[in-house]
């Protein structure tokens, strides 16, 4: 495949200009030719199967999803037989604010009706930036939701709760931090001891959501702004790196790059099932959660259809779907958890104030910043 | 001007070129200029984090420009003009890190030598941690040296070897040789592939995201901007920003560069062997060389490990399951391979014809046009992508979900890399033989297509596979323009390693990577033996 440099070499530059005199010949004249003729031929191969990409679709609706891959085409599967309607996954990567700025870059033509996915504070962004279309699904008040779930303003429903989780190297912390005495951490105090030096994972709230829970669940839990930071300052001792995205720890973790990472459980615990990551999980005392939402984009082409689609949202049917996949907990009483999940009673929750964090949180990522360093 | 009038069709191809660039480049950049307030500008010294971010840019982009077009000479001159054994094992070695996909690679440098790297703990023993700015030097090191490479080998390639002996018959010694006749004519070189180098440094992303830790720079900033809140805003006031070192670099090649010039390909035949070169010369390059593959080698054995093993990074029993996701996302691998094959056909033609024009012709907007074509790789991907989003997924030019929209951006994106390739080389043909055919009576057309061209040919294939390879590999431009209907590859290597599968992206890494080698072979067969690819 690659070409032997001697022979290059060898022929030095001045060939160059020989093979030019050749080419008067017939013979590598036809030679040259053959070349185009070859080159139109596979040109015009590529172009066929190109065709086949870019149709646009015919779907009765079509979504954007910040999830999982098998859980939103299953949900899609799931709506299409409760509904009828057919919906097409345009768009499908676990990065809420990639799909945010796709829907914000395409906001002059919009294609999408649904947003699916990435947890609350995301959707209230494109909110108040006027690229959603608000809607209360009717569903709320029949099946008695909690109206903490929902947002106040109309934008966007909360359909799933996803809590923070520690999580362990177990054969490094065996090997290394059981020696001396120590046990698996079960609170956020457990990780400021100072064995685990250069060894913990966090991620950076300048970049993600998910560390802005974590930040606030610190001031919530030890109830003042002041207390929260000055964990985070003795946390920063031990931290090696701040990720940026929130689930950033997980590969390096299960990898050993550091012995204690903070991630989403969910996310954690369907990752270590995929490919049976060596770590241990654990949901702290005073845990954090996320909301997970969906919203309508505004200037829908289908609104009607997303409607619908978010009404069905809020329906056992998704809802049992993605507590089995993405094993996120749902928004509604009475759906069947996934095994291996512990009940959402079960864990301790810190008594999470999002009013203030939406308030402060300019202020507190800027602390934030000042505090670590980073 | 009037001498353009003279030739519609010189003035026709400047203008298609013209207006290709316009749409192309300049007004999907401009769209995404144009996206943020002054005031959003305004803020930015304010910004801790985004002045960081630039430092951290300027500082990485001294320090692995300045190595990877070190080690991109040495190997370089090591191929070109000493007799070092096993020259096309090295050299394949050598050029492997130009198919390497962002992130999946730098994934397996903390794998290899991470706290728990295979190399740095299981071999050595220490916990030697990678992650950081010496960290992201080296695989930018590795990542961007053979671009360097490809540049330089072609333009020392050309200098005749009679010069050399010239110089030795002379009484000059090995040293003495090399510092005042080979270097010299090969400062163009040096100079377009360390610009070259330092552009591709500024805009890189898959290395630092994976590997830099805390040391953000401007494209992370940007991308984590992007990805985690969705601030398209935040995105294009920090890549406008990195627009203003890569607007510097082009002043500083352009006046270092052009202010000499050196002819080599005269037209007069030489085929003279290259000279011996000292025993104390040659095997230091040729163990500097080996090092630097097993390196690289290194790094490949990391990924392959992780497709054929259970879980990538802790428990290595093989495995080929990872191989059915693979094949359940043989869509997206024939939409990788035909849309760089399309975009990497023209990207080379264009690259090339503009080369030649401007460094052949003189017309009004000369230095613009040389401007636009390097502009591309200056400009991160992800700010190209929000461009191309902004700019053609809405009337008049309505490309969403297309193939076309993704072919074009890989177009030109990869436009820089051909045209410096063609400039590289334009400079070493004497513009007499082209003036020689003129004075025969030859118009410009008959004049490229009969002297030019030919001599150029090396230089449209050079362009045609690193384009090809490019577009293929390109992850942050097409982010933002990909949807069910022309996802590509490195998406959904994307997609699996952000849902945890990553030993299913290892896999459909290492299979991008054969296929496109095997593209690349195919391609060759096609054309003949005289193709000879990655010869510039």
């Amino acid at each position: 495949m690659l070409a032997r440099p001697e022979e290059g070499v060898r022929c030095g530059a001045g060939s160059r200009i020989t093979g030019k005199e050749e080419g008067g010949t017939p013979d590598s004249g036809s030679s040259r030719r053959n070349a185009m003729k070859r080159t139109l031929m596979l040109v015009s191969v590529l172009v066929v199967v190109l065709l086949g990409a870019g149709v646009a679709s015919a779907a009765d609706l079509v979504i954007y999803a910040a999830l999982d891959k098998k859980t939103i085409e299953e949900i899609a599967q799931a709506f299409k037989q409760a509904t009828g309607l057919s919906a097409e996954i345009a768009l499908q990567i676990e990065q809420a604010g990639t799909v945010a700025s796709r829907i914000k870059t395409e906001a002059a033509t919009p294609r999408a009706d649904i947003f699916i996915g990435g947890n609350s504070s995301i959707h209230d962004g494109l909110a108040q930036e006027g690229f959603l279309q608000k809607y209360v699904s009717p569903e709320v008040a029949k099946a008695g939701i909690d109206k903490k779930y929902m947002d106040p303003n109309g934008y966007w429903s909360g359909w799933y709760l996803g809590a923070l989780a520690i999580l362990v190297n177990e054969k490094r912390f065996q090997a290394e931090i059981a020696p001396k005495g120590i046990k698996l951490p079960s609170t956020w105090d457990d990780l400021l001891n100072p064995a685990y030096k250069g060894e913990v994972i966090a991620a950076n709230p300048a970049t993600t959501g998910g560390a802005v829970i974590f930040m606030a669940t610190q001031i919530f839990r030890l109830g003042s702004v002041d207390k929260g930071f000055q964990y985070i300052a003795e946390l920063n001792k031990n931290v090696s790196q701040y990720t940026p995205g929130a689930n950033g720890s997980i590969p390096l973790v299960a990898q050993g790059q550091a012995i204690v990472g903070i991630a989403w459980g969910h996310d954690l615990i369907r990752q270590k099932r995929a490919e049976n990551l060596p770590v241990a999980v654990i949901f702290p005392k005073d845990d954090g959660y996320e909301i997970g939402a969906v919203s309508i984009i505004k200037g829908a082409p289908h609104l009607s259809a997303a409607q619908k689609f978010v009404d069905f949202m809020l329906t056992p049917t998704p809802e049992e779907i993605n507590a089995k996949n993405g094993l996120r907990y749902p928004v509604r009483k009475g759906v069947k958890l996934p095994e291996g999940m512990p009940a959402f009673e079960s864990i301790q929750f810190v008594n999470y104030n999002q009013a203030e964090v939406n308030k402060n949180l300019e202020a507190w990522k800027k602390r934030w910043a000042e505090v670590t360093g980073r | 001007v009037r001498r353009l009038l003279r030739e519609p069709l010189l003035l026709v191809a400047l203008g298609g070129i013209g207006v290709l660039l316009g749409c192309f480049v300049v007004y999907p950049i401009l769209r995404v200029l144009w996206y943020p307030s002054l005031r959003d500008f305004w803020t930015f010294p304010a910004n801790a984090r985004y002045v960081a971010a630039t430092l951290h840019t300027l500082l990485i982009m001294v320090l692995s420009t300045t190595s990877a077009t070190l080690v991109g000479f040495l190997f370089a001159y090591s191929f070109t003009r000493t007799s070092i054994p096993a020259k096309g094992i090295l050299r394949t070695v050598a050029l492997l890190p130009l198919f390497s996909p962002p992130f999946m690679i730098a994934f397996s440098y903390l794998l290899m030598f991470g706290r728990n790297g295979l190399v740095s703990y299981s071999l050595l023993g220490t916990r030697y941690d990678i992650i950081g700015w010496h960290g992201l030097w080296l695989s930018e090191t590795i990542a961007f040296f053979p671009i360097a490479l490809l540049v330089m080998e072609g333009v020392l390639q050309s200098i005749a070897p009679s010069v050399e002996y010239a110089a030795r018959n002379l009484g000059a010694g090995g040293w003495q040789v090399f510092r005042t006749v080979v270097f010299p004519l090969a400062r163009p070189g040096v100079a377009g592939a360390a610009l070259l180098v330092a552009i591709y440094v500024l805009a890189d992303f898959g290395n630092p995201i994976m590997i830099a830790g805390s040391f953000t720079v401007l494209p992370t900033e940007a991308w984590a901007r992007i990805s985690g809140w969705g601030d398209v805003t935040g995105a294009a006031v920090l890549s406008s920003i990195l627009l203003i070192p890569a607007f510097g670099l082009f002043l500083l090649q352009r006046y270092w560069v052009a202010r000499r010039q050196y002819v080599t390909v005269t037209g007069k035949v030489t085929a003279l062997a290259i000279p011996r070169t000292a025993w104390y010369v040659k095997w230091p390059l040729f163990g500097a060389c080996v090092f630097t593959c097993l390196l690289i080698l290194c790094v490949f054995v990391g990924l392959f490990a992780g497709a054929f093993s259970r879980g990538w990074g802790f428990d290595y029993t093989p495995t080929l399951r990872h191989w059915r996701d693979v094949l359940a996302n043989g869509q997206a691998l024939v939409h990788s391979l035909s849309f760089a094959g399309l975009a990497a056909t023209a990207s080379a033609a264009l690259s090339v014809l503009t080369a030649y024009l401007v460094s052949r012709k003189s017309f009004p907007g000369r230095g613009a046009l040389d401007f636009f074509s390097i502009l591309p790789a200056a400009v991160p991907g992800v700010v190209f992508g929000i461009g191309y989003s902004l700019a053609f997924t809405s009337p008049p030019l309505d490309l969403y979900g297309t193939a076309a929209i993704v072919i074009l951006s890989m177009i030109f994106w990869n436009i820089p890399m051909g045209y410096q390739t063609g400039i590289g080389q334009l400079k070493q043909i004497a513009p007499s033989l082209g003036e020689a055919a003129a004075n025969l009576g030859a118009g410009s057309l008959r004049t490229f297509w009969d002297i030019e061209l030919p001599l150029l040919r090396s230089s449209l294939l050079a362009a045609f596979v690193v384009s090809f390879i490019r577009a293929v590999t390109t992850l942050s431009v097409i982010v933002f323009l990909v949807t069910s209907t022309n996802v590509v590859a490195t998406f959904t290597i994307l997609n699996l390693a952000n849902d945890g599968y990553r030993g299913a992206a290892a896999a459909l890494t290492t299979a991008l990577l054969v296929l496109s080698g095997a593209v690349l072979a195919v391609s060759r067969l096609l054309f003949g033996r005289r193709m000879e690819l990655f010869r510039i």
